[in-house]
């Protein structure tokens, strides 16, 4: 697995790439905006013996998994020439100021100190705070944040999760609100306003189309949800949530299987996640199974898989998924686990995890926020070509 | 520091410079039992969970549910044997009563969580560095 870092130094709280766009937000509350493409270009004329790599890894990181680039890599000089520069590649680049020009800066319009979470959906932004959540307008034409917020949520928001056209925000002992209809025109009587589905969430996530709510980071259920197929010819098309069942489904039975086919306690589960099939479950003893669960079973009752890993004997604090692999924060590391392997990405506690397994640039790509400034980190699995 | 004083349910120390007692409770103790208890680490001797619970009161620690909230280091040291690394010693409706406390995690019961205010106040005042600090906001401690 080839992992290059791309290091920005600064006071910063968090990252997130999006539209072509490094995000950064300051601790002074102001988002500092760099295109990914001109920092890339920069780096390919810092380094012309590499040129186009910093491209290839940073900017258009999709263009390094297309099937164009696997067909030209099938030739062995070209796949040769491609190990030896990215053999040459420092594993960490820092950006000093002549690589970082042209950015943009601007204020977030939100007077509170604790941002805990934010999501950029169908081009605006989201941001969960200590005083509630906010949806702040973009004029991407300009790059300028739009000045009036508008407040959507008055409790404390810990985190959000987006897709279908629907906004979930977890709310931790206020609960999980939900607002659908996020996403193109409102038809109807339907209005983008949020509700709550149920009394305590920490975080929330995606099964299929139905929502995964962790109640806490060991304590998890299932709402199903009712789903429509837009094609308006406006260009808003795919499947949205049009309404949530009021009764989720426990997870019990994942708790039996556990129990009964490995002698796994339900105190012994450190952390749990989903992906969009499968539930992760890590226990204090250090023991990871991924249980993979049925599409078509509307009960979930049904498990496809079982496997079993070793874990890395430490906490885990959040998981982010990429097609590379999952990303684990723990209270001292950064990993990544692929092709059952444990590899090191940042050896630091860290003040954000994100990656972006949804978007088709940025799905083998992480950020990482620390005290000393942001990671840009590119992951490319050479095995695969 | 005075020594402490054993009794049938753990030790008695104090009083505190603000006049709080406090007690190093059995129960939360591997010698205690275990069952829907947490148990503070090894390294948490009595005094040192005393030590702690000294500086949530000389610090004034306490937020507006009146529980006092201590941590190990600036870092949030472990604490506790399920890699706990917040304190909380719960309001205590009877001051002849004497204070206790134990290890928790919010991220496994989100009731154990302090105001994110209250976290900010003790990263701009050096309590603890701002990641752990974001982490008990972000409940992944």
């Amino acid at each position: 697995m080839i992992t290059i870092k791309l290091f920005i130094p600064g006071d910063f709280e968090d990252a997130y790439l999006y539209m072509g766009w490094l995000h950064i937000l300051t601790r002074n509350r102001s988002i500092r905006l760099y295109n990914l493409e001109d920092i890339a270009d920069n780096i390919d004329s810092y380094l012309p013996e590499s040129r186009p790599f910093a491209t290839l890894l940073f900017a258009r990181n999709d263009w390094l998994h297309s099937n164009p680039f696997k067909s030209l890599v099938k030739n062995k000089r070209i796949l040769n020439y491609f190990k030896q520069i990215v053999g040459k590649l420092s594993p960490q680049i820092e950006c000093n100021h002549n690589l970082l020009k042209g950015l943009y800066e601007r204020d977030l319009p939100i007077n509170t100190d604790i941002v805990l979470d934010w999501r950029y959906y169908c081009r605006r932004l989201f941001v969960g705070t200590d005083e509630g959540l906010y949806n702040i307008g973009f004029d991407w034409d300009e790059m300028l944040v739009e000045p009036a917020p508008q407040k959507r949520l008055e409790p404390q928001c810990i985190s959000i999760s987006t897709g279908f056209s629907t906004v979930n925000a977890s709310c931790g002992k206020e609960g999980l609100f939900t607002s659908i209809n996020e996403v193109g025109p409102i038809s109807g009587s339907a209005s983008r306003s949020f509700t709550q589905v149920t009394d305590q969430s920490l975080r929330s996530n995606w099964m299929f189309y139905d929502i995964v709510n962790y109640q806490s980071n060991t304590l998890a259920s299932i709402f199903k949800t009712r789903r429509d197929k837009r094609d308006d010819g406006n260009g808003y098309g795919g499947y949205y949530i049009t309404g949530i069942e009021d009764i989720p489904f426990s997870l019990e039975f994942l708790f039996q299987h556990l129990r009964d086919t490995y002698h796994i306690d339900e105190s012994s589960i450190q952390y749990m996640f989903n992906s969009r099939r499968n539930i992760f479950i890590h226990t204090f003893e250090g023991n990871f199974f991924a249980l993979g669960l049925h599409a078509r079973d509307p009960r979930y009752q049904t498990l496809t898989f079982t496997k079993t890993y070793k874990g890395k004997g430490t906490r885990i604090l959040s998981a982010s998924p990429t097609r590379a692999g999952i990303v684990f924060e723990t209270d001292d590391n950064v990993f990544l686990f692929a092709n059952n392997e444990w590899i090191r990405l940042l050896e630091s506690p860290v003040l954000t995890v994100r990656s972006y397994i949804t978007s088709k640039r940025y799905q083998n790509m992480v950020t990482i926020t620390t005290e000393e400034g942001v990671f840009i980190i590119s992951l490319f699995d050479e095995k695969s070509l | 520091m005075s020594a402490a004083i054993a009794g049938p349910s753990g030790l008695t120390y104090g009083p505190t410079p603000n006049g709080r007692m406090y007690i190093s409770l059995f129960i939360h103790r591997s010698t205690g039992a275990r069952y829907h208890k947490s148990i503070w680490a090894a390294v948490i001797t009595p005094n040192t969970e005393y030590q702690i619970f000294l500086a949530a009161d000389q610090g004034n620690c306490t937020c507006n549910n009146g529980n006092f909230w201590g941590v190990l280091n600036q870092m949030g040291g472990v604490v506790g044997t399920r890699g706990e690394r917040l304190c909380k010693f719960p309001s205590n409706s009877y001051p002849v009563n004497p204070w206790h406390g134990f290890p928790v995690s919010p991220m496994e019961n989100p009731n154990d969580a302090p105001p994110s205010a209250f976290i900010e106040n003790w990263i701009d005042t050096g309590v603890v560095t701002r990641t752990f600090g974001r982490r008990v906001q972000r409940y992944k401690v």
